[in-house]
């Protein structure tokens, strides 16, 4: 005889309720022994007289979980692989952008600090006509942050300089034009027109020279015929003395820092004498530069000591004679409360070195006017 | 999940019935019922399973001790005598039968005479339960226990009986 293999709750129901014969009831007793699934079941049933209705109820709810589960798991995709694997490439590229933008950011600064260095180097010989920073209208911004111009130059009251290794040379506004020689194994030259003007600003803006090279640039001695060339001269230039001291007097902590390792700060005009001098500068002087700073939105709060600046620093550069007269960087950034620049981006680049340049000199530069959320754009051309 | 569904509807049954010998409240079984299904989705995923009635066994009465032991916070006592344990002694070929039956006979004898006579009737005389307990006087509940008992040691004589003849 063939033994029935599976029960019902309608089966086990009856075999309880007594609706089975002798026979029938055997089998299912012999099923359930071999059975311990069955056997189990078979006893529970003992314990409710309504186990089919029970049981059918339980159906119901089953299907209807069945078929929620049903469209749940095809909205999900839980059970899909590339479901998981995109989530995972979602994951990934998060983290590679939070990477990415973290390095980019630690590039940036590096950049800077780099360009620091560079800028601080002495200007190198050079031959060809100083790059110059020409901007539309120049109205400058008196901050403390803004960078000590001690000495006005105006091009045409610079005198031509000369190849000569000359200590200092008073000139006609009583400013010390310096052309020592930079170092021994290098020629040192003397910049013509404005590029002897910004060699001295950038030494008087930046301090020491040969603190990036090791080298001493008789910073001290500048300083000391800057100080007798002031002695008896124009009026300017005492201002520039008692200026300086009120300058000194309001400094941040950094510039402290700058006067006890730059003599020449300490005895640099402020930026409002720097001003009325900046009034007589002729604007043809800023076109010989030969840089030309491109800036639709803003101006430089003194774009003369900026494209001076500019100018000394690179010549600095070691690459800079290579590059020159061949191509341009240009510079987005915003501008901060203070009137810096900020979040600096190099939108083209020249080469490496010329970023660099660049991005330090707008960072070293004057201070800018402030316009929040406004994005500039500068060209720096070499 | 529509085909675990269809084959948890073919064991729903036995699975209602041992959560109902376990919980012992309808309720209480047909919550279980639902939420052993639940657990059955996450479990498939995670093991391979061979012989499903028998796993699917196992996870139902797992469930149903763990629920009740978190309910009532104690160990739950087990009658050993309900407890069937699975056959997986089964001799077959006819040579081995002459001697299974030899042993069988003997190991009858060696039975309790209320496990002996509730097995004689329940496989020999091929019986069921109620009358068993009729003709024996006892309780269905008896007979049951006696006859899985019975089998059981029975069982165990018969593998004794095997290794000590060599047969």
């Amino acid at each position: 005889m063939k033994e029935r293999t599976t029960y019902t709750a309608a089966d086990l129901a009856r075999y309880h309720a007594g609706g089975m014969s002798p026979r029938e009831m055997h089998e299912l007793e012999k099923a359930a022994l071999a059975d311990p699934f069955l056997s189990d079941a078979l006893e529970g049933y003992e314990t409710t007289p309504h186990a089919a209705d029970e049981v059918a109820e339980l159906r119901t709810q089953l299907n209807k979980r069945v078929a929620r589960r049903k469209i749940f798991s095809l909205s999900a995709a839980g059970d899909q692989n590339w479901f998981r694997i995109a989530a995972v490439v979602i994951v990934f590229a998060g983290i590679a952008f939070l990477i990415t933008r973290t390095l980019h950011n630690d590039h940036i600064t590096s950049d800077r600090t780099l360009a620091d260095n560079k800028t601080l180097a002495p200007p190198p010989v050079s031959k060809t006509p100083p790059p110059t920073i020409a901007t539309p209208t120049e109205k400058p911004v008196e901050t403390e942050q803004a960078p000590q111009a001690k000495i006005p130059l105006t091009t045409d009251k610079v005198p031509k300089p000369a190849k000569t290794e000359q200590a200092a040379q008073p000139t006609e506004d009583g400013i010390t034009r310096s052309s020592q020689p930079s170092n021994a194994g290098r020629q040192p030259t003397t910049p013509t027109g404005s590029h002897d003007a910004a060699a001295n600003y950038f030494r008087e803006n930046k301090g020491s020279i040969s603190d990036f090279n090791g080298q001493d640039r008789s910073i001290k001695k500048e300083a000391k015929s800057l100080q007798e060339s002031n002695a008896g001269n124009e009026k300017p230039e005492g201002e520039i003395t008692t200026s300086s001291a009120q300058t000194s007097a309001t400094a941040s902590p950094a510039d402290h820092q700058n006067a006890a390792t730059m003599p020449i700060a300490a005895n640099a005009a402020p930026s409002d004498i720097l001003k009325q001098e900046m009034k007589k500068a002729n604007p043809e002087a800023k076109d010989r530069a030969g840089m030309v700073m491109q800036n639709a939105n803003t101006q430089p709060a003194d774009s003369v000591q900026f494209n001076q600046y500019l100018d000394t620093a690179k010549r600095a550069l070691p690459a800079a004679d290579s590059v020159r007269d061949n191509g341009k960087v240009i510079l987005s950034f915003t501008v901060n409360n203070t009137g810096r620049p900020d979040n600096i981006v190099v939108e083209k680049s020249l080469c490496d070195a010329c970023d660099r340049a660049a991005i330090e000199l707008l960072k070293k530069g004057p201070a800018w006017i402030n316009v929040a959320g406004k994005k500039r754009t500068v060209t720096v051309t070499f | 999940m529509e085909g675990l569904g269809i084959l948890y509807s073919r064991y729903m049954d036995l699975v209602y019935g041992v959560c109902l010998k376990y919980l012992r409240e309808p309720e209480d079984a047909k919550d279980a019922v639902l939420a052993i299904f639940e657990e059955l989705t996450v479990k498939l995923r995670k093991y391979e399973v061979s012989y499903f009635k028998g796993w699917l066994y196992q996870l139902s009465k797992n469930y149903c001790l763990m629920r009740l032991r978190s309910k009532k916070g104690k160990p739950v006592n087990i009658d050993v005598s309900l407890v069937h344990l699975a056959d997986d002694w089964h001799p077959d070929g006819t040579e081995d039968k002459e001697a299974a039956f030899g042993s069988m006979e003997y190991c009858l004898g060696e039975l309790q005479p209320p496990q002996r006579i509730a097995v004689e009737l329940f496989y020999l005389k091929e019986k069921c339960y109620k009358e068993i307990a009729s003709e024996t006087k006892s309780d269905i509940g008896q007979v049951r226990s006696f006859i899985q008992n019975g089998r059981r040691k029975l069982k165990i004589c018969m593998e004794k009986h095997f290794a000590k003849t060599g047969k």
